[in-house]
């Protein structure tokens, strides 16, 4: 009986000490964190102001790097998938020795279900999150997170970042319909989302179940009544409703479906050239650009590194880093699939698009039957 | 005709240690209208023989007869449902969801002749009022007690009027006194019915009570079949007096007028067929044995101590140390005897019968005697 | 108790404290802080206004919502279907199967207990995702020749695939409970059937099939309330399919934006309260069955109808379900963990196979942290349950301490809760009290120990009634205080159930997926989450080399654990 008590410490020993460890550590070991983060931020909002001046980013870089040193990781919650984010990250990390990046991947919606979840539940267990705009824009308005300038700002298109430097786009997403060109009848040509509506493809045809900002495109593109009845169309054709973009590319590939509504351009590029894929996309006229946004969390654990990822992520490196995936830097340079984008206007989703959304969420959900 | 032929039985189980033979060879004849009992302790195979019978086992090898239709022959057997039968089990089988009327009426109502709802209403009123249940048709038959169970089981077995009545030591779980009347009872219906009956249990009173016939079983065989009162004054070996009834048993010699022992010769007569010189077992049953304070000057008298006399009420239950072996006899209750006393003790001739040893010996009355 | 009490001595007036009543105090305590304030914040979070509580006011809009929108009765009778639709397969199957073991000679009798008991180990994610894999509308292994040859495809996304895969995965529970059930009934009653002059079917009719109802009943009702609490099928299988059931929805309610905890909070009150029905009536039908049981008190030879000829259809019978219903999933699982990119096993598929998924799998830092987790996890709650339970067994069988029945009936109350219930429920309290350890694992920790309680009060409870406390109380007549007692001659005589309880908690806290989905952070994230999360990212191939992981690592383990702690792990 003895011994097993001595085990019984043991394992509560551990357990404490894993959760000492661990970024979830209880009140008291919050309050050193906290002090770091407070003289951080005299620090951080001090630098600006001299190095105002324009600070390269590399400058800015190293500065970040050094004080981010003694924090070891940034935690990431990010829509990145997985593959791309192995291709990415380990070049962040190879730059920085000694931070780690704990990426967290979730579909837009499931990450702003975390973040709403984990804040009112007194946690902060982020630092940045990068995802789609709208979803960026819900967690600015609930006051999750604070301002941040990177250095590279200047680099970018005005489409794709904030006047007031609440967030910054690292990447882009074309949003294309995709098609399976083993499993589409000869000679069928798709020149827009109208011809999608052809009953040919009822009961082929996938949609990505939170996909509203779509619609929301649409209404901008087309108008309301245009973007509602092409809706409705669509739904006439008994979609399969799916949750997550890259599978349903996957499943697209493997010939589960037809055509798609809106798969993200990169990924359909690489099926096709780096998996010899029968895939092709629908060149629509203009290509909706989905703004993949990043933010820093108002009260973030590694506040340094976070700021180090952001810097690097907008840097001439990281949009390479990107670019080398396949997906689209939203700088605007060096895309790898540059037939994505290249035969029409980009039509840029932007945050005034989601002053709309419930209304739209409300259309769209109950026009394709999700409760 | 209702005469139960059995011969040449055999059962052997397979266990996982390869195969035990519970019946080995089994023959006799159940005359009709005969109460036969199967007595023997646990384990010798008496109630396999009776599940045979029952057609609850399928024996290796054998012939069950029944009148002029056979049961189990070569290539042969018909399935229990389809037997004459009527049977009683050790645990009563009473079914718990059912009523005790409907309890009753269960061979009737699935007999292959249907029979009216009177008909059947009539019957198990009778078959009721047979074994004193009269009253208690619609009671759930789990509210009865231990006795009435038993009856009740007795009323269903005897309903349809069977040919052959199977009952597997029915007496078992009830209490002393509660045995007693219903051994009476038993014995009081089988008369008056006039039903060939096949009784197992291992309880010597209660085979000499009620049967017409016993066959003594040990180790799968019948050892000796034939009235109480044959299977009492004559047994065959010494196991089948030391199990039905008790005594005591002297091993000697056999001489011309007796048994070499205690010392001397006791007179006794001996079974046919066992030559002088031969191992004789003398079979003394203790009420036939005469103790008295003093010698009488009888033949087979011997003078030994008393050891025990211990007051059962009808009779004293003494034990005598003669020549340093133990002997059993039951006194007269009014016999005054004291431990340690000397006594006379008189084996009468014409009780003392000398049969041929096989080897058996009894199992040790006291620890002293064991060593 | 009289050993540890404090006696008073004539003349004083000073009540008496009794350890005994002080411990019993505190479990209840910390049993209302586990089992009874979720349920109380999860009904306040249903009314409330805002998303917190205390600020706003309440309301009934959620309620209303639940009851009133139009897709309300699709709600209620899609569960009511999908949770009644699984329970008779699962019953069918497990009976069938129970039949053939318990009740005829076919040989592969205790190969079969074995293989059983496998199903169990495999987590319900792994089992659906393999069907998936099999039954996908164009690509599956099953649906892909029969498109091709006959031009049809089994739905696999509908309420008919939802009832199929969860009727699969519980059929092993099925018999498990229902040999248990034909095992305890007393063999002679059918052979008194046959000396009464009924055939075979008559038997069955009049005499085999009432006395199992009350059992069959039971067991429906428990399969009934495991399938509407089930959230694997509903979530993997359902959404796509556009199939809602409460457990999804209450899922749904938190992934849309913004998170509506009310609405969720009020579909999972509703849950609850139907579960609480069920499982209230459960308890009468039991309580009826027992009494069947108790007219006949021994133990039973085993009767086995001699199948002859049909041995080979039951023989078939059981391969079928061997085959299909546990190790086709498996085999699909093995060959898609080869893959790159899932595709139909064609011969120039079979050119591709690759490592990778393994590798990624062995060095991605989610997965290996989810694999320690796992481990951590199982085996903290495994041994917190364990001593938890032990104490408040003791209590509650041995002591004749006062309230010691409000004790058990509150260890109890966790059985009636759903798992993502208790998701929800503890957002809610976690909303509230200011204790931070929403993500972390200490949060799993305590959804855990809640929702597995009560198998370990049930478990150890029977142990300790089965040492009869005359055991005890000869050694209280040879000169034994408690504590001397309790350490040579109960626990000793307990350790045999100790050990399976241990065993059993921790492989099912290794399966469990619904009450920690709601619960987790990536610092928190274990084995069936990260299924899930991979499943969102459309990493198929990966999940199948995880899941292959698991199965392996799952059956060794089982069988070593088997081997040393010397008993069968039944799932209770």
């Amino acid at each position: 009986m003895r011994r097993s008590f001595v085990t019984i410490l043991a394992i509560l020993a551990t357990l404490a000490s894993a959760c000492g460890g661990s970024a979830s550590a209880p009140a008291a070991s919050a309050a050193p964190k906290a002090s770091v983060a407070a003289s951080a931020a005299p620090a951080a909002s001090a630098a600006p102001a001299t190095a105002a001046a324009k600070e390269t980013a590399d400058q800015a870089m190293a500065r970040l790097y050094e004080a981010a040193k003694p924090e070891g990781k940034v935690l990431l919650y990010s829509s990145l998938n997985t593959d791309d984010a192995k291709k990415i990250l380990p070049v962040f990390e190879a730059k920085f020795p000694g931070i780690k990046v704990q990426h967290t991947r979730a579909s837009g919606e499931a990450l702003i279900q975390k973040i709403v979840t984990e804040k009112k539940a007194g946690q902060d267990l982020f630092d940045v999150v990068e995802t789609n705009l709208f979803e960026i824009k819900f967690i600015m308005d609930q006051g999750y997170t604070q301002k941040y300038a990177v250095a590279s700002a200047g680099d970018f298109p005005a489409d794709v970042r904030s006047p007031n430097d609440s967030y910054v786009a690292g990447r882009l997403n074309n949003d294309l319909p995709g098609i399976n060109t083993a499993k589409l009848p000869p000679g069928t040509v798709i020149k827009t989302w109208r011809d999608l509506c052809d009953k040919k493809f009822e009961g082929h045809l996938a949609v990505e179940q939170g996909d509203v900002v779509i619609y929301s495109a649409f209404k901008k593109i087309f108008g309301e009544a245009e973007a509602q009845s092409l809706l409705k169309c669509l739904a006439a054709n008994k979609p399969s409703l799916r949750s997550g973009h890259t599978e349903m590319a996957n499943l697209l590939a493997a010939g589960e479906f037809w055509v798609t509504l809106a798969s993200n351009g990169h990924r359909l590029a690489q099926l096709r050239n780096d998996d010899k894929q029968p895939i092709d996309w629908v060149r629509t006229d203009p290509v909706i650009t989905d703004v993949q946004g990043m933010v820093l969390a108002n009260k973030p654990k590694n506040p340094n590194a976070a700021k180090l990822f952001m810097e690097w992520f907008t840097s001439p490196g990281g949009q390479t880093a990107i670019a080398a995936t396949g997906r689209v830097p939203a700088s605007g340079k060096g895309a790898k699939f540059p037939e994505l984008f290249n035969f029409a206007k980009a039509f840029y989703i932007s945050t005034d698009l989601a002053a709309s959304f419930d209304k739209d969420a409300e259309f769209w959900r109950s026009t394709f039957g999700i409760k | 005709m209702t005469t139960l032929k059995v011969e040449g039985l055999r059962k052997t189980y397979q266990t996982g240690r390869g195969g035990v033979a519970a019946v080995q060879d089994i023959s006799f004849t159940v005359e009709e209208g005969r109460f036969y009992t199967l007595l023997g302790p646990s384990g010798c195979g008496k109630t396999t023989t009776l599940r045979c019978v029952a057609g609850l086992e399928r024996p290796e090898g054998g012939t069950i007869v029944l009148g002029g239709a056979t049961w189990v022959g070569p290539g042969r057997f018909v399935p229990t449902h389809d037997r004459d039968i009527g049977m009683v089990f050790q645990s009563y089988a009473i079914w718990p969801h059912l009523t005790v009327f409907e309890n009753v009426a269960f061979p009737l109502r699935v007999a292959r002749t249907k029979r009216s709802k009177a008909e059947v209403a009539s019957a198990v009123g009778e078959a009721l009022a047979l074994v004193g249940l009269e009253g208690l048709e619609s009671r759930a038959a789990p509210q009865l007690s231990g006795g009435q169970q038993q009856r009740l089981a007795l009323a269903r077995a005897l309903v349809g009027r069977p040919k052959l009545l199977l009952l597997d030591e029915p007496l078992s779980n009830l209490d002393a006194k509660l045995r007693e009347r219903m051994r009476i009872e038993l014995r009081e219906l089988q008369r008056r019915l006039g039903i060939t009956t096949i009784y197992v249990t291992h309880d010597q009173g209660e085979a000499l009570f009620m049967s017409h016939r016993v066959a003594v079983m040990h180790g799968g065989v019948i050892v000796q079949e034939g009235t109480p009162k044959d299977i009492y004054n004559d047994p065959a070996t010494g196991f089948v007096a030391d199990f039905v009834g008790s005594a005591t048993f002297l091993a000697g010699p056999l001489a011309a007028d007796g048994v070499h022992a205690l010392g001397g010769i006791v007179r006794s007569r001996a079974v046919d067929g066992l030559e002088v010189g031969a191992k004789a077992l003398l079979v003394l049953r203790p009420e036939s044995i005469v103790v008295r304070p003093a010698p009488a000057g009888r033949t087979n008298e011997f003078t030994g101590t008393l050891r025990q006399a211990a007051f059962l009420g009808d009779h004293l239950d003494c034990v005598i140390e003669i020549e340093s072996t133990l002997v059993r006899a039951y006194a007269h209750p009014s016999t005054p005897l004291v431990r340690g006393q000397t006594v006379a003790v008189e084996f009468p001739e014409d009780h003392c019968v000398a049969i041929a040893d096989d080897g058996w010996r009894p199992r040790a009355l006291t620890r002293e005697q064991a060593d | 108790m009289a050993a540890v009490s404090v006696s008073r001595s004539a003349g004083r007036t000073r009540p008496t404290l009794r350890l005994d009543i002080l411990v019993l105090g505190l479990a209840v305590a910390l049993l209302a802080y586990l089992a009874l304030v979720p349920l109380g914040m999860l009904f306040l979070g249903s009314v409330s206004e805002s998303g917190t509580l205390f600020e706003g006011g309440f309301t009934l809009r959620h309620f209303q919502r639940v009851v009133t929108d139009p897709s309300a009765l699709e709600l209620l009778s899609a569960s009511f279907l999908y949770s009644a639709g699984a329970a008779l397969l699962a019953f069918a199957i497990g009976t069938a199967m129970a039949w053939v073991v318990e009740r005829s000679d076919v040989p592969v009798r205790n190969l079969w207990y074995g293989l059983a008991l496998v199903p169990l180990i495999i987590p319900g994610i792994v089992h659906t995702i393999g069907w998936v894999f099999l039954l996908s509308p164009e690509i599956g292994w099953i649906n892909a020749p029969l498109k091709a040859l006959f031009g049809f495809s089994l739905p696999v996304y509908s309420l008919p695939g939802m009832v199929w895969v969860q009727g699969l995965h519980d059929a092993p529970f099925a018999f498990v409970l229902m040999g248990a059930a034909l095992r305890t009934m007393d063999p002679s009653l059918e052979e008194a059937a046959a000396a009464a002059r009924a055939n075979p079917l008559q038997t069955l009719r009049r005499i085999s099939l009432p006395l199992l109802l009350p059992a069959s009943a039971g067991v429906l009702l428990i399969l009934f309330v495991r399938t509407l609490e089930s959230f694997e099928v509903p979530a993997i299988i359902g959404l796509p399919g556009r199939v809602f059931v409460y457990t999804s929805r209450i899922y749904l309610s938190l992934n849309q934006y913004p998170p509506n905890f009310g609405l969720a909070a009020a579909f999972a009150t509703t849950l609850l309260g139907i579960s609480v029905i069920a499982l209230a009536t459960h308890r009468r039908l039991t309580r009826r069955s027992e009494a069947y049981a108790t007219v006949t008190g021994k133990a039973y030879r085993p009767r086995r109808v001699e199948l002859g000829r049909w041995r080979w259809v039951a023989i078939a019978v059981l391969v079928l379900y061997a085959f299909g219903g546990v190790f086709l999933p498996i085999i699909v699982l093995f060959y898609s963990s080869f893959l790159r990119v899932y595709v139909v096993p064609s011969p120039e598929s079979l050119g591709t196979l690759t490592l990778s998924n393994y590798a990624f799998i062995l060095t991605d830092d989610t997965t290996l942290r989810a694999l320690g987790n796992s481990a951590l996890l199982g085996v903290t709650t495994a041994t917190v349950v364990v001593l938890f339970t032990s104490v408040i067994a003791w209590l509650t069988v041995r002591s004749k301490t006062p309230g010691r029945g409000i004790l058990d009936f509150m260890a109890f109350v966790p059985i009636a809760i759903p798992g993502i219930v208790l998701g929800i429920s503890l957002i809610w309290v976690y909303f509230t009290v200011p204790i931070r350890i929403y993500g972390t694992l200490w949060i799993l920790l305590v959804a855990y120990v809640t929702r597995f309680m009560p198998y370990g009060m049930r478990s150890l409870s029977a142990g300790l009634i089965q040492i009869h406390r005359e055991l005890e109380e000869a050694a209280q007549a040879a000169g034994a205080r408690w504590w001397p007692t309790f350490r040579r001659i109960t626990l000793p005589l307990l350790r045999p159930v100790l050990l399976a309880t241990w065993i059993y908690v921790f492989i099912i806290s290794l399966r469990e997926l619904s009450s920690g989905i709601l619960l987790y952070s990536s610092q928190s994230v274990v084995l069936a989450i990260r299924i899930f999360d991979l499943r969102e990212a459309g990493q198929y191939t990966a999940i199948a080399a995880l899941s292959m992981i698991l199965i392996v690592s799952l059956v060794l383990l089982v069988a070593v654990l088997q081997r040393f702690g010397g008993r069968t792990v039944r799932a209770s």
